[in-house]
């Protein structure tokens, strides 16, 4: 909706300017103008018809033809030429796109079996087209009249025109169906392949067509000359400008966006006055990014993503705008009978490509599908014409532009339509999974009774992994930590969950004393932990907890690759416990595929060189495919220190880092919560009575309830937390015996020094301030409980709270915040969060505040208390919108398409970026 | 008087207060048509349907600096007002005499060149800084902000150019902030439901063609229409600010390059020209340094005590705006253009003799 009154605003802002009279002094009258409302309203109108499941393009084309000089003039007739300046340049971007998506390492062997796949289909095609052409000539609304040399030259051009074919649309399509398979990828690259023999030809037949017309100087040897320069000049132009520009993007790499988009106005301009095909010259640069200089095709195809969508949005308006519906409706009856004897005899070839070819049947059956597309080359070319051979050319344009807009209109639907029947889209069998965490996702303990019962884990990321396992199948490789898990395995250490609808294996790994508490609490937790968060504990780093870890990280790793077998299945390894899995998997098995998540924040370097064996994991975690932060920082501090550390080769642009000969993509994807499970908690009708039960349990006389849930840890800032109550009673005594505050605190890694040691002091402070602060008779200030809450319970108690307060020191992200947000759909309530809480970097609506400032802490406080109705709502609709889009299955599954992504790469890396968002 | 390397090395780095102006002014003067003639008519006819955008791109990125207040932010205001005024006053009163004594009559109203002569040369600036939290200096906090002061009576004085009238070129003024605003709420619309970075990329450049083009299809100053569209998005929300200044200073440096090269290949090097230019360089260096004094007397210590000398560079905005009289008014404006590139070059040429002695306060 918002969408449209922007537009609406945008038609309206045009109107008053056309009312008070454009005078724009230059003869570039309201260039910008054009271009900027061509790019809204395209943009607006294309995502609309998305909804409609149209492509994209059509709603550009639609837009253009709607407001331009022929329909609604909002897009006047030398505005309309003023956008034909972006044609050029967007005509070389596409065919730079084109020779990018052109791996030959990735098609490997199948190369030349769908090179003569293409032959084929072009062969056959050309043939059929032509052979028809000819016969039909006299009532093809071009030159009926032509006879001889003269009609077979403008044939020669219609045919190659009308068999052209689109690799930006078939792409595009590709991308926006999120088709993966070999019929997308023969189709791919057959279009790529196919455009790059049309542009030769075309080439040859331009210069045919013009010793026929006289246009040209000069003949026989000097023709031939003028050709193998058009051809083999725009070849090596491109070659060389590739070359140069994967140089300049290696040793100077600033400002690649722009650059990209000179060397195509370049390719463009020096192609058209040099008399070299620039759309050859800028395959041929595209072809060599591509596939010899790999790092700076990554670099390329991020500035792809980031200057492509406005030009090309803009290339299809203009297109739009110079349709004229009136000549198209006269020839479109031509059109139609057109595009239907091309997609005959496409079909025909595809069907004598394949018996050439020995590609897969199930390929042949769909593959015409691909190739009925037709955009901007098939334009590029018919507008050569038009501009060199007025009179028949503008002729020959009308057809084609009538043609490519049915195969506009048809091409996107029939390939998506091929794609489902060959079970590249929307696959309902998804690829089964390997997780590897430290913490099982069941435990089997024995009771008192010496009964098994068995526990799922309650964490919002078992949660995610555990629904993701069964949808999709797998293994889920755990430390069996459970009193009775040795009882329910079989003799493998196998068994299936989930327990009452078991749909993948539970592989549990026995990890014995000592050997455990020196990689778990030793190494990851006295270690690690402290050395990533930023709080006053100094991290112990023990050469026999180091060799324990890396002892227990190989063992995961061989039963990973013991689990993996023959299969290919993706690796997904749960956080900082893990970081030495992906290497000792990939000495066995070089191929895995595998992602870390790594939950907590990675420290800045001079943190990092804290650790004795920090080069160890960070190229530990460089042996991963994708390793995923929490967060931005995160992200960048670990890129630092891949550089500092190991001298690696850091691609800031597509954040990518290289090292001993591996490339490693690092995100940042922030977790989220089981938004729909709290919802539904959140509007059971059990929830009253929970929430009595615990006010009768918690003893919450008062009217003012505030609230904190943490995992006992020094990270948490649990006594800053409670100096700030103190503060605020102090400040306000007459909250006393009125307000409450619930301190859940459940005790974890007690064996540990530094935990018992605050579990201690906790206590205390909890003590000290309800006997500085209590009212005979009144509630009590503070009430802890350090026993574990179900889920239900928890929702209950956020719903009851009218403050709930987060203080990290130092957190990744803080889930407990984003609970309490999912859980408030009444949008009442208050968060106060600490800035130091990777939280806070999206939810940034909450009160936030500094743990380490007490007196600001507890003004806030303060100032959440008082807070009205109005504002409560206002911030708390704000949150909410952040934490329902991004729930923790988001999360999950965007590691995984990341890491899946990868290996789809040179097709559609190329253009998802912009197909995903507008074009 | 001593000359200091660093200053050869300053003046051609980028930032708020520097940029390779005067190179770039020669290199546009030397690939122009009356050089080398690389930037032919016809390559710059397509460049100038640039130059509106690229005029409001600055004006946007002012505007979006607009709101951020620092401490002390009213003296340096009052001391940029100071100073710009002294400026623009010197600046202009000295043209209209060097122009009594030189032309006998010109195609404008006689009042019009030297005020817009002195609007030229009141502004110190090169880019607004990005990140409103970067430290800055006194002196570059006062180039920030006299830029305000010439952008909008600058406005109001190319809208009476083109209509020929004061009060029409108001109406005119009033019109196209109306238009700038309803595109800008649009702008808003679309960047607050953007799905992801591209696509508030695309909509960011969209929004940005259409404000440079309001105010090329009107004649008025793009600098204005962008400065009232990035105040909009200034106090609009979060998302639709950092969006559009991220793709602002994304591109602000080619666009430098591009309002400088073209400035500089639209000069025509005529002795008046080269006349007029000089006395402009000679009146901006006597009206800096007396602003420069006079601010410093009236906010104290706040400014250092060299401010005008701070300031002699000239950055980027005067040349910026005379383009932008030129584009549109039209070629009756060229001598405005002329005698600023000129001036401007002789300017930066005085700045890197008469370097500042401390970096302010």
């Amino acid at each position: 909706m918002r969408r449209l009154l922007a537009l609406a605003l945008a038609v309206a802002a045009m109107v008053w300017v056309r009312d008070l009279g454009i005078r724009a002094t230059a003869g570039s009258a309201a260039t910008a103008l054009a271009l900027g409302f061509a790019l809204m309203g395209a943009s607006v109108t294309g995502d609309a018809l998305r909804r409609f499941r149209l492509p994209r393009v059509t709603g550009y084309l639609v837009f253009g033809v709607i407001v331009g000089p022929y329909v609604g003039n909002l897009i006047t007739e030398s505005m309309a030429a003023q956008l034909q300046v972006v044609t050029g340049i967007a005509t070389t971007l596409i065919a730079l796109i084109a020779g990018l998506t052109l791996s030959i390492e990735r098609l490997g062997s199948r190369l030349a079996a769908i090179a003569r796949m293409t032959g084929t289909t072009l062969g056959v095609a050309i043939a059929g087209l032509a052979a028809v052409g000819w016969m039909l000539w006299p009532w093809l609304p071009i030159a009926a009249e032509a006879a001889g040399f003269e009609r077979l030259a403008m044939l020669a051009l219609l045919v190659i025109i009308v068999v052209s074919f689109s690799p930006t649309m078939t792409a595009a399509i590709v991308a926006d169906s999120g088709a993966r398979g070999p019929l997308s990828d023969t189709v791919l690259a057959m279009v790529v392949l196919a455009d790059l023999a049309m542009l030769v030809l075309f080439s040859v037949s331009m210069q045919a067509t013009r010793v026929v017309f006289g246009t040209g100087d000069g003949q026989g040897a000097e023709v031939l000359a003028r050709l193998a320069w058009e051809i083999g000049g725009a070849v090596a132009f491109g070659v060389i400008v590739g070359v140069l520009f994967a140089l300049y993007m290696r040793y100077i790499g600033r400002e690649i966006t722009l650059v990209l988009l000179a060397v195509c106005a370049v390719l463009s301009q020096v192609g058209t006055t040099q008399q070299l095909e620039p759309l050859l010259a800028a395959v041929a640069a595209g072809l060599v990014i591509e596939n010899l200089a790999v790092a700076q095709g990554d670099t390329l195809r991020a500035a792809v993503r980031r200057g492509a969508p406005p030009v090309l949005v803009v290339f299809f308006v203009a297109v739009g705008t110079s349709l004229r519906l009136d000549a198209v409706s006269a020839i479109g009856l031509s059109a139609v009978a057109l595009s239907a004897v091309r997609l005959g005899f496409i079909r025909l070839g595809v069907g004598a490509g394949m018996k050439h070819s020995g590609l897969p049947a199930a390929i042949g059956q769909y593959a015409w599908t691909g190739l009925v597309s037709q955009a901007g080359i098939t334009l590029g070319f018919a507008s050569v014409v038009a501009t060199e051979f007025p009179g028949w050319g503008n002729q020959l344009q009308l057809l084609v532009v009538a043609s490519i807009a049915i195969h506009e209109l048809v091409g996107p639907i029939l390939f998506r339509h091929g794609l489902v029947q060959a079970g590249e889209v929307d696959a309902h069998v998804p690829s089964p999974l390997v997780v590897v965490s430290n913490r099982e996702p069941y435990l089997h303990n024995q009771d008192e009774e010496g009964r098994i019962v068995v526990k799922a884990a309650t964490g919002g990321v078992a949660v995610a992994l555990d629904a993701l396992m069964r949808e999709r199948g797998g293994v889920w490789i755990a430390h069996g930590a459970g009193s009775a898990d040795r009882l329910v395995v079989d003799a493998n250490d196998k068994l299936r969950v989930p327990p009452e609808n078991p749909s993948y294996v539970l592989r549990r790994l026995w990890i014995e004393e000592p050997t455990f508490s020196a990689y778990y609490g030793g190494f990851a937790n006295e270690g690690l932990w402290p050395l990533c968060h930023v709080v006053d504990v100094r991290p112990k780093f023990r050469s026999e907890d180091w060799a324990a870890y890396q002892d227990v990280n190989a063992r995961f790793a061989a039963a990973a690759h013991a689990e993996l077998g023959s299969s290919e299945a993706p690796v997904f390894l749960q956080d900082y416990h893990l970081a030495l899995v992906a290497p000792a998997l990939r000495a066995l098995r070089p191929a895995a595929r595998t992602a870390l998540f790594w939950h907590i924040p990675w420290p800045y370097p001079d943190r990092l060189r804290i650790c004795p064996w920090r080069r160890e994991i960070v190229a530990g975690l460089l042996a991963n495919d994708l390793i995923a932060f929490q967060l931005e920082r995160d992200r960048r501090n670990f890129l630092m220190a891949a550089e500092e550390e190991l001298n690696a080769e850091v691609e800031i642009e597509s954040s990518r880092v290289r090292f001993g000969g591996r490339s490693t993509t690092v995100v940042s994807v922030p977790i989220g919560v089981d938004y729909d499970r709290i919802q539904n908690f959140a509007a059971d009708p059990a929830l009253a009575d929970e929430q009595r039960r615990l006010r009768d349990l918690l003893d919450l006389r008062a009217g003012l309830i505030g609230l904190g849930v943490d995992r006992l840890d020094y990270t948490k800032g649990i006594p800053e937390r409670l100096d700030a109550l103190d503060a605020l009673m102090e400040r306000r005594p007459e909250l006393r015996g009125r307000m409450t505050f619930v301190q859940i605190g459940v005790p974890s890694r007690s064996d540990l020094e530094s935990y018992a040691a605050m579990e201690a002091e906790i206590g205390r402070r909890v003590a000290a301030v309800n006997a500085k602060h209590a009212v005979p008779g009144g509630a009590p200030v503070v009430c802890y409980h350090t026993t574990p809450l179900a889920a239900f319970s928890l929702v209950a108690l956020y719903r009851l709270a009218h403050v709930c307060v987060v203080s990290s020191l130092h957190d990744g992200m803080n889930l407990v915040a984003k609970e309490f947000v999912a859980a408030r759909d009444d949008e009442r309530g208050v968060l106060v969060l600490s800035a130091l809480a990777g939280a806070a970097q999206e939810l940034d609506s909450a009160v936030i505040i500094n743990p380490y400032d007490v007196e600001a802490f507890a003004a806030a406080l303060s100032r959440a208390i008082d807070m009205t109705g109005d504002e409560q709502m206002a911030r708390m609709r704000a949150m909410r919108k952040v934490v329902a889009g991004r729930n923790v299955f988001n999360w999950a599954s965007d590691i995984l398409q990341g890491l899946e992504s990868l290996w789809t790469k040179p097709l559609l890396y190329a253009v998802r970026g912009w197909e995903e968002t507008s074009v | 008087m001593r000359f200091r390397p660093a200053s050869w090395r300053g003046s051609l780095g980028w930032s708020a207060t520097s940029a390779p102006v005067a190179l770039l002014l020669l290199s546009g003067i030397a690939v122009g048509p009356q050089g080398i003639n690389l930037l032919s008519e016809a390559v710059l006819s397509v460049l100038d349907s640039v130059v509106p955008v690229a005029l409001a791109a600055l004006g946007v990125l002012v505007g979006l600096g607009a709101g951020h207040h620092r401490a002390g932010d009213r003296y340096m205001f009052a001391a940029a007002c100071l100073e710009t005024a002294a400026t623009a006053i010197v600046v202009a009163g000295g043209t209209a005499f060097v122009l009594s004594a030189t032309i006998a009559s010109t195609s404008w109203p006689v009042w019009t060149l030297p005020l817009a002569a002195g609007l030229c040369a009141a502004t110190s600036l090169t880019l607004p800084t990005g990140n409103p939290l970067e430290p800055r200096t006194a002196a570059a906090r006062v180039a920030e902000l006299g830029v305000l002061l010439p952008i909008v009576a600058g406005g109001p004085l190319i809208a009476s150019l083109r209509e020929g009238a004061p009060a029409a070129g108001l109406i005119l003024v009033a019109q196209a902030s109306g238009v700038t605003l309803v595109l800008a709420a649009a702008g808003w619309l679309l960047l607050t439901r953007a799905s992801g970075e591209t696509e508030e990329r695309v909509f960011a450049i969209a929004v940005l063609l259409l404000v440079g083009g309001v105010t090329d299809a009107l004649s008025v100053s793009a600098l204005l229409g962008g400065l009232v569209a990035g105040v909009f998005w200034r106090y609009a929300g979060r998302l639709p600010r950092e969006a559009v200044s991220r793709d602002v200073l994304f591109v602000q440096h080619p666009l430098l390059v591009l309002v400088l090269l073209v400035a500089g290949a639209h000069t025509d090097l005529l002795p008046l020209s080269l006349g007029l230019g000089g006395a402009y360089a000679a009146l901006r260096v006597a009206g800096t340094l007396a602003g420069g004094l006079m601010a410093r007397q009236a906010v104290g210590a706040r400014v250092p005590s060299d401010l005008g000398l701070h300031l002699l560079s000239p950055g980027v905005f005067g040349v910026a705006f005379a383009l932008n009289a030129v584009r549109a008014v039209g070629s009756d404006a060229s001598i405005l253009l002329t005698m600023v590139v000129i001036g401007t070059i002789g300017s930066e040429l005085v700045a890197l003799f008469l370097p500042p002695q401390g970096a302010g306060t």
